[in-house]
């Protein structure tokens, strides 16, 4: 068989690489920005904070953090790799696979700063609307999901050329605040949180908090919390699995 | 005092007062008769005669959008001083507490005069506020901004006295005292084997009849007491221009001048006091102090000096709690004197109370020696006890208490049992009837590795506050204790066979504990995937070990129509172990990748059998290929 096949499997070269299992970077109370590892139900939240931070996203392969009108392009060990000064107050981040789909919704100069591998891009659109989440979904492409006022949400995809809109389709079944993970949507409110996959199927998870917000801590995770209860969680949500956890808070911030 | 100028230093200084102050201030009326009142710039209390006072309930309501660190309210001598006025006082304010926007704190200015005629304060607030964001109110590392606000001009008009405080000398004149006086009243030279007693005088100088004010001793927290007060003949009303009696005992345990905050508060007044402890004969110069040794105790390890006027307090036992109180006292001649002293008797009497480790007599300290011994309380049944330790001819009376814990009994719940690793359950704690009363308690959870050399899993934590300890409330008339208003207490279990104990401690209450064990178990696996990265197969598995014995490991490989390719055997011992033991964080959970170079066809591969092996047993996973 083996002879058919042609395969020659040879012992692993390097021993096994044992460490700890990685799970992002999430911020806490204070906007301190911290380390977490660990397994669904088992979080380990580093003592000390890597950054401070206002809003952030974070991929496998790095992050954005924005602090003071300042974004910021870090590795996967939260080291800079470029800046951006935006002036911008609450930028809408996102980075979901390499630091090229790193992608951020300026919302009151209504443009879309994007990394292209070697500089920040910034596209000035004529949209206007409540984004909750973007994405950049393939070069010079970006998905805008948008809260229209009767709470319906609208995935909008924006030309990140010429700032145009190339198509609008309202997603249905969906109200709320949406944020995109993979190829699901997740909607939160104050009592439970819904997620919908690509083929329209939906489950709903109970999740009671008041002004819940979500930023990816890794491209599998999402942490969840209310700034008002102090309380958090970890969505870890892949293709196969969907796993949601009370995350404790950063040691500094618990006090 | 000490607060404040705490505070402000942690503030990192005074810094001039916000354009516009974060703090307003209303009158508040406490019966909720009117609405609160906008408090002005000036204010005048009505006239108060001297030695009463005259209350003003005061509400400040943070009206920033930050939250205010309160620090506290005090009334100055003059607009720009922090020197406390004497005829004025702040009473009911929780100092040191953060008010959330739109938060409000109570507290009441007294006028309450110390002398006749006309008085002006000024009320001043200190406080912090969160600015700029990310500050710290306690860390002086990261100091918020403090600031102080001027909040009123307080004035008043003290009348005369209605009581007059008086003692008789030795001639039998009648001395009267005046309080907030610079000079102490004086109990004189005292020897530490003896007293001295002063019969008060507080006389009625109206027609009518007037409440007897309180009366109590001032002294310094935490310490002993060279004073003891007698209460005892005071009426609950002094008939007009009539008078009543109390007495104050100065009996020094001792040497030196007593402490120069001790006074006499007579309702709003004050009069210090002094006296000092001398020696007369040998065994007064003996210096004695005990340390409370009682395990548990919140006074574990306090040395303290007694004053032969105050009573010896042992720790309060609880029936079915703690069986008995311990304090070690030692008695040390000091090498200042010229000879040895005997001491004789060395002893204890009354019941529940023992005395253990003294020297076989006769005994007799040298200059420069020490003689150690300890006291027991120990007594079961429910009561107060009384008895007295004598050291020579030096006495000290002993107190001592054993009550039932008011508190129903506990019970602790678990929303899954038995435990297991890398879980998140809740802990409910049950109280067998509803509290007749509110109270908190602390709540602790310990753990106990039970893998050999590993002392900790830092995963294992309460998950409100990523901490193992929590002080949790019983509201009035509520069977289970809550945190935050949540009676289930979430926490998570770590990845590390072992012992899971909770505990919880109200005052006065047995402490209760609860074991939970965490088995050993399999290696458990949460994720398993396995990628083609030509020329190479990457497997990658997470997962936890919780007895960290983590050894060999299987592949094997099968082709896409599911047929066998090759088994491969790697042991993984030496990396587990050094990644157990090396600085680890995150207790027995761990990632794993490992990666197989391929000559020929990577895409060929459709799926690889992975096999752990630990002390408890063999998991498996078959991950397909992506």
């Amino acid at each position: 068989m083996k002879s058919q096949l042609g395969l020659f499997l040879l012992a692993a070269v390097l021993p096994a690489q044992v460490s700890a299992p990685r799970v992002g970077f999430a911020r806490f109370a204070g906007g301190s920005v911290h380390a977490v590892s660990g397994l669904p139900a088992n979080f380990l939240v580093a003592d000390l904070p890597v950054a401070r931070a206002d809003r952030l996203s974070f991929s496998d392969s790095g992050g954005l953090l924005a602090r003071n009108g300042e974004i910021d392009l870090v590795d996967a060990n939260a080291q800079p790799v470029a800046s951006f000064a935006s002036g911008e107050a609450a930028p809408l981040l996102n980075v979901d696979g390499a630091l090229t789909t790193a992608i951020a919704w300026l919302p009151s100069s209504h443009s879309i700063l994007h990394w292209d591998g070697k500089a920040f891009a910034l596209t000035q659109t004529t949209f206007d609307g409540e984004i909750t989440a973007l994405q950049w979904i393939e070069p010079e492409k970006a998905r805008l999901l948008v809260l229209e006022d009767n709470a319906s949400v609208s995935a909008v995809i924006v030309s990140l050329k010429t700032g145009q809109v190339i198509d609008s389709q309202t997603v249905p079944g969906m109200k709320g605040r949406v944020f995109a993970q993979h190829s699901f949507l997740v909607a939160t409110n104050s009592k439970t949180l819904v997620i919908e996959s690509a083929n329209g199927q939906s489950r709903v998870l109970p999740l009671a908090a008041p002004d819940i917000t979500t930023e990816r801590m890794s491209s599998d995770w999402l942490h969840i919390f209310s700034a008002s209860s102090g309380e958090h969680w970890a969505l870890h949500l892949t293709q196969t699995d969907l796993h949601l956890s009370r995350m404790p808070p950063a040691r500094e911030a618990a006090q | 005092m000490k607060r404040l100028l705490c505070a402000l230093l942690l503030g990192g200084g005074l810094i001039q007062a916000q354009t516009s102050p974060p703090l307003t201030f209303y009158i508040h009326d406490t019966s909720g008769g009117t609405p609160d009142k906008l408090l002005d710039p000036s204010y005048a209390f009505a006239n108060t005669s001297q030695g009463s006072s005259t209350p003003l309930v005061i509400r400040a309501v943070n009206s920033s959008t930050s939250p205010v660190y309160w620090v506290q309210a005090f009334v100055s001598n003059t607009a720009n001083s922090t020197v406390a006025n004497a005829n004025f006082s702040v009473t009911g304010q929780v100092i040191d507490q953060v008010l959330a926007p739109s938060g409000s704190i109570l507290f009441t200015v007294n006028f309450a005069p110390v002398v006749a005629g006309a008085a002006i304060g000024y009320l001043q607030a200190t406080y912090q506020i969160q600015q700029p964001v990310g500050c710290s109110f306690t860390s002086g590392a990261k100091p918020c901004q403090s600031g102080t606000v001027s909040v009123s001009t307080l004035t008043g008009t003290a009348t005369n006295p209605q009581l007059i405080l008086s003692y008789r000398n030795s001639s039998g004149g009648a001395i009267t005292l005046q309080p907030a006086s610079s000079t102490p009243f004086d109990f004189g030279n005292v020897s530490t084997s003896s007293s001295v007693t002063i019969t008060f005088i507080l006389a009625n100088q109206t027609a009518n009849a007037i409440p007897t004010p309180t009366i109590k001793l001032q002294t310094t927290q935490f310490f002993s007491s060279a004073f003891r007060l007698d209460t005892s003949s005071l009426p609950t009303s002094i008939i007009g221009n009539s008078f009543a009696t109390f007495t104050v005992t100065f009996a020094p345990g001792q040497l030196g001048v007593t402490d120069p905050s001790t006074a006499l508060l007579v309702g709003a007044l004050i009069y210090p006091m002094k006296g000092t402890g001398i020696i007369v004969s040998d065994v007064d110069a003996l210096q004695i102090s005990y340390t409370d040794m009682t395990p548990g105790s919140p006074s574990f390890g306090v040395r303290t000096n007694p004053q032969a006027a105050t009573a010896i307090q042992f720790d309060q036992l609880v029936v079915g709690g703690a069986t008995s109180s311990i304090f070690n006292f030692l008695v040390t001649n000091p090498t200042t004197s010229y000879s040895a002293v005997a001491v004789s008797p060395l002893g204890v009497s009354g019941a529940g109370f023992g005395m253990s480790g003294a020297p076989a007599g006769p005994i007799s300290i040298a200059p420069g020696a020490t003689i150690g011994f300890t006291l027991t309380f120990a007594a079961a049944a429910t009561g107060s006890y009384t008895g007295s330790l004598s050291i020579g001819t030096r006495r000290f009376a002993l107190e001592g208490l054993t009550v039932i814990s008011p508190f129903p009994a506990v019970s602790f719940q678990l929303s899954a049992q038995p435990l297991t690793s890398q879980q998140q359950a809740t802990l409910t704690v049950q109280l067998a009837s509803p509290s007749a009363f509110a109270g908190t308690g602390t709540l602790t959870m310990t753990f106990v590795p039970s893998v050999n050399g590993v002392s900790n899993d830092t995963a294992v934590a309460f998950l409100a506050t990523n901490s193992r300890q929590l002080n949790v409330d019983f509201p009035v008339g509520a069977q289970t204790a809550s945190y935050k208003g949540q009676s289930a207490i979430a926490f998570q279990t770590g990845t590390t066979a072992g012992t899971l104990t909770f505990k919880l401690d109200v005052v006065n209450t047995p402490s209760y504990s609860q074991d939970f064990a965490i088995s050993p178990a399999t290696i458990h696996l949460t994720s398993a995937t396995a990628v083609r990265q030509n020329p190479n197969l990457v497997v990658t598995v997470n997962g936890y070990d919780n007895t960290y014995s983590a050894g060999q490991l299987s592949f094997t490989f099968y082709d896409l129509s599911g047929k066998l390719i090759s088994p491969v055997t790697v042991n993984a011992a030496t990396s587990f172990q050094q990644y157990f033991s090396t600085n680890n964080q995150a207790g027995g959970a761990f990632a794993l990748q490992a990666s197989f170079p391929v000559q020929g066809d990577v895409t060929q591969v459709g799926s690889v059998a992975i096999s752990l092996t630990n002390s408890q047993g063999q998991t498996n996973s078959t991950p397909t290929f992506q």
